[in-house]
């Protein structure tokens, strides 16, 4: 699974750090100061390395939890992520996480307890709720065996019932979960492209037939689960492509039960996209016009909004308007 | 698609470049150069560069430099950076084959990490000295280029195409004092497998990457037929990977025949037919 294992020499000695060595022994392992010297440096392919990735082994040194980007979410409540990980083990062509980092390989953040420590922090500092998103730089779950990151984090906001976790994955590896109790205070997204962008874009995913199945089982131990809708990307037959999805999704799970659905745009920095043309120069994706809209990279589609809202409408039949946001 | 594909290997000393001179069927350039290069048909080239990391360093600069000249740049071409040769070790066998995941430079204490995406090979983890290491104080393979030959390497390519391998000379049992040099061609004949095995993956890897950086020969035909300023240039490349990416080179090939005033003329044209 990984080409080599790099260690941070701080984090060596620790037991989550020699579970992971001992599952892998027949991988190098590659001992550093920091985690930077591997993955900042200059002179990488991420395309290259996507082909055959290390694991990073490495200590989280501040900025354990953050304020989420503007228009991020479900919630009104103050809203924060956090990253235990950076990169994904899935290959989507469309992900900004290309154009974000020099390399594609993964780092895992060892120290849990000082995230819990931050976590506490941040809900203590609010009076009311607040909402803590995972997966904004990679998968949450789809390292699951090797992180084991649901099983550490979901006993905290068990204990914390006041925070809001959501779960943001394409992962079928909800095994922490089934094992656990459900919580109220936990939403376990699954992200979704219509089947011919998926087969076109998203490398290494479960199927969506795989996704849907992990969802139902989740919905019937009583975990909340939501769906995210995103990027939208124009093609020929958007619309009908979602249609079909929203029809293959709800025949299965029990719309009037899901937490929420979103909606996204394709969107990313200008600076993120020249990355990935640069690894890319090949990809039909990125050799499409774009333009600048509210300071973010676009495709330049002529009939977008409309696109977006017929989409919209398609889902509503599904789900109640109380259900739905758009992700901006 | 104009591809070319490129692996360069440089080895410090004659002993160790003569067997793999033959094993690559590589022979030596017929005009006078700095260096001692050798080619072959298949796009691996081999330089002495002689002993010491500066020394490799300087060397893989004027194999760039070569490169440079004859447009490698221009093509967006990766090539790949190999450095083989002998190095001591404190309890590995002589004549074992290493592939390096990490290299040390024991005068600065810089570090460099190869990239680590060829699999079948034992690796090892390795310190670059200024002199011929006699204690093998370390778990690591101790020897005299890699350092240099890294740091000047990454100017040039990335760290998944640098790679550095080096073959067991010596050991605690076998101590570097009593090496009889007659020996080295054959111990470094001795990994041949390994070592057209390690070419072979480089060549791999570099198509893979290269194909999708390659350009047509309607880019190099435009190229020389108007003046470009560099940011039509710039514009130019960028046309044509376009076209190639939406699969439509036939198109290309008919608007790179027609005829245009100017380059910008020529842009304006690829940019409507795009749309």
């Amino acid at each position: 699974m990984f080409s080599a294992i790099y260690i941070e020499e701080e984090v060596a000695q620790s037991e989550r750090v020699k579970n992971i060595l001992a599952s892998y022994d027949a991988v190098p392992h590659i001992y550093c100061q920091r985690y930077g010297e591997v993955f900042n440096r200059k002179s990488q392919s991420f395309r290259a390395q996507k082909a055959a990735p290390a694991l990073i082994l490495a200590r989280k040194h501040g900025n354990f939890v953050l304020p989420s980007p503007e228009g991020y979410g479900f919630d009104n409540n103050p809203s924060y992520y956090f990253s235990h990980m950076l990169n994904c083990i899935y290959d989507c062509r469309y992900c900004f996480l290309q154009g974000m980092y020099r390399s594609a390989n993964y780092v895992l953040f060892v120290n849990y307890e000082d995230f819990e420590r931050s976590l506490l922090d941040v809900v203590k500092k609010n009076d009311g709720p607040s909402v803590f998103y995972s997966g904004y730089d990679c998968d949450s779950l789809a390292l699951e065996p090797v992180s084991r990151f649901g099983e550490y984090f979901l006993p905290f906001f068990a204990a914390n019932p006041r925070a809001v976790l959501e779960v943001r994955t394409k992962s079928t590896q909800i095994r922490s979960f089934l094992e656990s109790e459900p919580l109220d205070n936990c939403v376990i997204a699954m992200s979704f492209s219509p089947q011919s962008a998926s087969e076109k874009w998203e490398n290494r995913v479960p199927s969506i037939a795989k996704r849907i199945e992990a969802l139902c089982k989740l919905q019937q131990a009583g975990w909340k689960i939501a769906l995210r809708f995103e990027p939208i990307i124009s093609a020929n037959d958007t619309v009908t492509s979602y249609t079909e999805l929203f029809r293959q999704i709800f025949s299965k799970l029990d719309g009037d039960q899901i937490h929420s659905a979103s909606t996204g745009l394709f969107r990313m920095p200008v600076d993120f996209h020249k990355n990935i043309v640069k690894q890319y120069p090949d990809e039909e994706l990125f050799s499409r016009k774009t333009e600048v809209k509210d300071g973010m990279l676009a495709l330049k589609v002529v009939d977008e909004e409309s696109q977006l809202e017929k989409i919209e409408r398609s889902l509503k039949e599904f789900i109640s308007v109380d259900q739905y946001y758009h992700c901006a | 698609m104009k591809l070319t594909n490129s692996v360069n290997i440089v080895v410090a000393h004659g002993l160790e470049a003569k067997p793999i001179l033959s094993i690559l069927g590589l022979e030596k350039l017929p005009e006078d150069s700095a260096y001692p290069v050798f080619t072959n048909d298949e796009g691996v080239s081999l330089v002495i560069s002689g002993m010491g990391r500066e020394a490799a360093q300087q060397a893989v600069n004027y194999l760039a430099g070569q490169e440079k000249e004859q447009g490698h740049d221009e093509a967006g071409q990766t090539s790949a950076w190999l450095n083989i040769g002998i190095a001591g070790h404190c309890s590995f066998d002589v004549g074992e084959g290493l592939l390096i995941n990490k290299i040390t430079e024991q005068a600065s204490g810089e570090t460099f990490y190869p990239g680590t995406q060829l699999s079948g090979y034992k690796t090892a983890s390795l310190i670059t000295v200024d002199e011929i290491e006699r204690g093998y104080q370390q778990d690591a393979v101790y020897e005299m280029e890699a350092s240099g030959f890294y740091r000047a390497a990454q100017a040039f390519s990335s760290s998944e195409f640098i790679q550095a391998y080096k073959i067991i000379s010596d050991n605690r049992e076998n101590h570097v004092d009593h090496i009889d040099l007659k020996e080295i061609p054959a111990m470094i004949r001795a990994r041949e497998r390994e070592i057209v095995k390690l070419v072979k993956d480089l060549f791999g890897l570099l198509r893979q990457l290269n194909s999708a950086q390659g350009l047509q020969h309607e880019y190099y035909d435009l190229k020389s037929t108007f003046r470009f300023s560099v940011t039509q240039g710039i514009q130019l490349k960028r046309l044509c990977q376009r076209f190639n990416a939406q699969g439509k080179n036939q198109r290309l090939e008919e608007i790179a025949s027609e005829n245009y005033r100017s380059a910008k003329q020529l842009i304006a044209k690829m940019n409507d037919a795009l749309d």
